[in-house]
C-alpha cells in the first residue's frame, strides 16, 4: 500500500489539485456564474506564493495563505466589474480578465516574464491538499444546508424570482465568485509548490478545457458531482496514459462529447435521477414488507445523495 | 506619416482576416445561440485541406475552394452530430458550448496525430508576390488580394443575407426559431447553412493567415479563437456588420499597439477593448439582440 502510494504520489497530488480547480468552477457555477477565469486566479495564487517564498524567504504556509488572500481580493475587484453582466457575456468577461492577468504576468519584470519562477520550495504534502479539499467540502456542505445555499440555488435557477424574493442576487454571486477565486488560487499555490517551476504559458486554454469538462460532467446541483466526475475522469486519463497523450486526449474528447449527448446536465441530469430512483425501487422491493404502498415512492430529492 | 499609413494598411489587412473568422462565429451564435469553440479547428482543417490539394497540383483558386468545401462539410457534420441533437435534448445553454469545446479538442488531436505534431510549410507557389507602390506606401500584392477577396466575400454575404430567400430565412430563424417555423421556414436547413458558411469562411481566413506566415500547424487556430471572441463581443454578438467592425477594430488596434507601444501587449489590447465594451456597452458597437445584463 505504501509502495503503491509512493509510486503514484505525483499523480495523486496533481489529481487533487485538478479537483480543486474543478471545485472552483463549480462554486461559481452553482450561483449561476459561468466563470472562465479560474485559470487566471490559479496563476495569481501560484505566482504570489512563488515570489514570496523564493525572493522574500517567506515560509511556505504563509506564502500559500497570501496566495489565497491575493486571489480573493482580485476576485472581489474583478467581480465588481463583471458581475453586472450575465450569461455568456459574464463568461466572456471573466475570461477576458483572466487572460489579461496572465498577459500582465508575462509582461512585467518582477514575475520574471515569460521565463517564470524556478526553485520554488517543494513542501506540499498529499495530506495538505487532501486536507484543503476536505475542509472545502465541509464548508460547501454547511453552505448548502444553510439559507445561504438555498439562496444561491435560487439565484442560479431564476435570477428574477430571486430578486422578487428579496435575495440580493449580486451579493450572493459576488460571494460565490470570491470563494471560487480563492479556491482556484489555493490550487495554483499548491501546484507551484508541487512542480517547483511555474511559467505563464502553463496557465493555458487546455488546462481550462480540462477543468471545465470535469465541472460540466459533474453538474451544478451538488458539490459531490464535480468531485465524483473529477475522480472518474482523472482515473480514466491515467488508465489510458500508456497509449500516449494524443490517443488519450482523443478518447477524452470523445468521452466528453458522448457524455454530454447522453446526459446534457452531467451527473445532476434528470435522466440520471430517474435511473437512480428506478434502481432504488427495484432493488429494495424484495425487502419491503406488506403490499406496495401507493404513495410511498418519494419524489426524487433535488440533491444528489 | 508614411509609416503610420503602412501600419494602418497592415492593421486593416489583419482585421479583415479576423472579420472573416468572426463572421462565422457570429452567424452560428445568431442562429443557434451557441458560442462555437470548435471554430478554430474548422479553420485549421480547411487550411490543411487547401494544402492537400495544392500539393496535388491543383491551381490556387480550385484548392482554396476545395479547402472551403472540406471545412463546410466538417461544420455540417459537427452541427448534425453534436450541436443540434444537444440543443434538442437540453435547455441548458452551456452544455452545447462545452460540447463544442470537446469537439474542438477531438479535431485538434486528430489533426495533430495525422501531421505528427509538426509545423508544415505552406506552399506559396501560385500566390501573388511582390508589392505595388501607392503614393509612398508599399502594399504587398498578397495583402491587396486578401483585402479585395475579403471585401468581395463580405458583399456577397450581405447580398445573400439581405436579398435571397435562403438568407432571409436564416435571419428569421435567428430572430425567433418558433415564429419562423410557424411561417414555414425549415429551421434545420438554416442551421446547416449557417454552419457550412461559417466553416467555409474559416477555411478562407485560415488560408490567408497561413500564406502570409508560410507555415501551418495543427495548433495555429487556438490563439486566434480568443481574438475572434473579442471581435464579436466588441462588434455586438450575432450582428453581421458588428463582426466586420469588431474584426477591423481589433486588427488595427493590435498592429498599432505592437508598432507603437509593445508587441507583448498586442493581445492584451484586444482583451482590454473587449472588457471595456462589455462594461460600458454590453450590446456591442452594433447591437443585434438585447444583451443579458440583469
Amino acid at each position: 500500500m505504501l509502495d503503491w502510494f509512493q509510486l503514484h504520489r505525483f499523480i495523486i497530488d496533481t489529481a487533487l489539485i485538478t479537483t480543486l480547480i474543478t471545485m472552483s468552477i463549480f462554486i461559481a457555477f452553482n450561483a449561476g456564474v459561468m466563470s472562465l477565469g479560474s485559470v487566471g486566479f490559479m496563476a495569481v495564487g501560484g505566482y504570489t506564493t512563488a515570489i514570496l517564498t523564493t525572493k522574500h524567504g517567506w515560509p511556505v504556509p504563509f506564502g500559500i495563505v497570501s496566495g489565497i488572500v491575493v486571489g480573493g481580493v482580485l476576485a472581489f475587484l474583478f467581480g465588481l466589474a463583471v458581475l453586472r453582466l450575465s450569461g455568456i457575456y459574464l463568461a466572456l468577461g471573466t475570461f477576458a480578465l483572466a487572460q489579461a492577468t496572465i498577459i500582465f504576468i508575462q509582461a512585467v519584470d518582477f514575475t520574471n516574464g515569460v521565463h517564470g519562477v524556478i526553485r520554488i520550495p517543494r513542501r506540499v504534502t498529499t495530506v495538505a491538499s487532501l486536507g484543503g479539499l476536505l475542509v472545502l467540502v465541509v464548508v460547501l456542505q454547511l453552505i448548502r444546508k444553510s439559507h445561504y445555499g438555498r439562496a444561491l440555488r435560487t439565484v442560479r435557477l431564476d435570477n428574477v424570482v430571486a430578486l422578487g424574493l428579496g435575495i440580493n442576487a449580486r451579493r450572493y454571486q459576488m460571494f460565490a465568485f470570491v470563494l471560487s477565486g480563492m479556491v482556484a488560487s489555493f490550487a495554483g499555490a499548491l501546484e507551484a509548490h508541487e512542480s517547483t517551476v511555474i511559467s505563464p504559458s502553463q496557465y493555458n486554454f487546455t488546462l481550462l478545457t480540462i477543468a471545465l469538462t470535469y465541472a460540466m460532467v459533474g453538474g451544478v446541483e451538488h458539490w459531490a458531482g464535480p468531485l465524483v466526475s473529477a475522480g472518474l475522469l482523472i482515473t480514466f486519463r491515467e488508465w489510458t496514459r500508456s497509449s500516449g497523450t494524443d490517443k488519450q486526449n482523443l478518447a477524452f474528447g470523445i468521452l466528453l462529447v458522448v457524455v454530454l449527448l447522453v446526459i446534457p446536465g452531467g451527473l445532476a441530469d434528470k435522466r440520471i435521477k430517474q435511473v437512480r430512483t428506478w434502481l432504488w425501487r427495484t432493488l429494495s422491493t424484495p425487502f419491503r414488507r406488506g403490499p406496495e404502498p401507493h404513495a410511498a415512492v418519494p419524489e426524487p430529492d433535488s440533491s444528489l445523495v | 506619416m508614411a509609416e503610420f499609413l503602412q501600419q494602418l494598411i497592415n492593421g486593416i489587412s489583419l482585421g479583415s482576416v479576423y472579420a472573416l473568422l468572426a463572421l462565422g462565429v457570429t452567424l452560428v451564435w445568431g442562429v443557434l445561440d451557441v458560442l462555437n469553440f470548435a471554430h478554430a479547428q474548422f479553420m485549421t482543417w480547411g487550411t490543411f485541406g487547401t494544402v492537400l490539394f495544392l500539393n496535388r497540383g491543383y491551381s490556387v483558386i480550385v484548392s482554396v475552394l476545395l479547402g472551403m468545401l472540406v471545412a463546410a462539410v466538417l461544420a455540417i457534420v459537427v452541427e448534425e452530430a453534436v450541436v443540434s441533437p444537444l440543443r434538442r435534448r437540453s435547455s441548458d445553454l452551456f452544455a452545447p458550448v462545452v460540447a463544442t469545446i470537446g469537439v474542438g479538442f477531438i479535431l485538434e488531436t486528430a489533426l495533430k496525430m495525422r501531421t505528427d505534431g509538426e509545423l508544415r510549410p505552406f506552399p506559396r507557389t501560385g500566390f501573388p508576390t511582390g508589392s505595388i507602390a501607392i503614393g509612398n506606401v508599399n502594399v504587398p500584392k498578397l495583402q491587396l488580394v486578401v483585402l479585395i477577396t475579403t471585401i468581395v466575400v463580405m458583399v456577397l454575404l450581405g447580398l445573400w443575407l439581405g436579398r435571397t430567400r435562403n438568407g432571409r430565412e436564416l435571419r428569421a430563424v435567428a430572430y425567433s426559431r418558433e415564429i419562423s417555423e410557424l411561417l414555414g421556414v425549415n429551421a434545420r436547413v438554416s442551421f446547416m447553412t449557417a454552419f457550412a458558411v461559417s466553416g467555409a469562411l474559416a477555411a478562407l481566413a485560415g488560408t490567408f493567415v497561413s500564406v502570409q506566415t508560410s507555415l501551418i500547424s495543427y495548433s495555429s487556430g487556438g490563439p486566434l479563437l480568443l481574438v475572434i471572441f473579442a471581435a464579436i463581443v466588441i462588434g455586438g454578438m450575432g450582428s453581421v456588420p458588428g463582426a466586420v467592425l469588431g474584426g477591423l477594430v481589433l486588427g488595427v488596434s493590435q498592429v498599432m499597439t505592437s508598432a507603437y507601444v509593445s508587441s507583448e501587449l498586442a493581445d492584451a489590447a484586444s482583451f482590454i477593448l473587449m472588457l471595456l465594451v462589455l462594461l460600458i456597452r454590453p450590446t456591442g458597437l452594433i447591437p443585434q439582440k438585447a444583451a443579458s445584463r440583469a
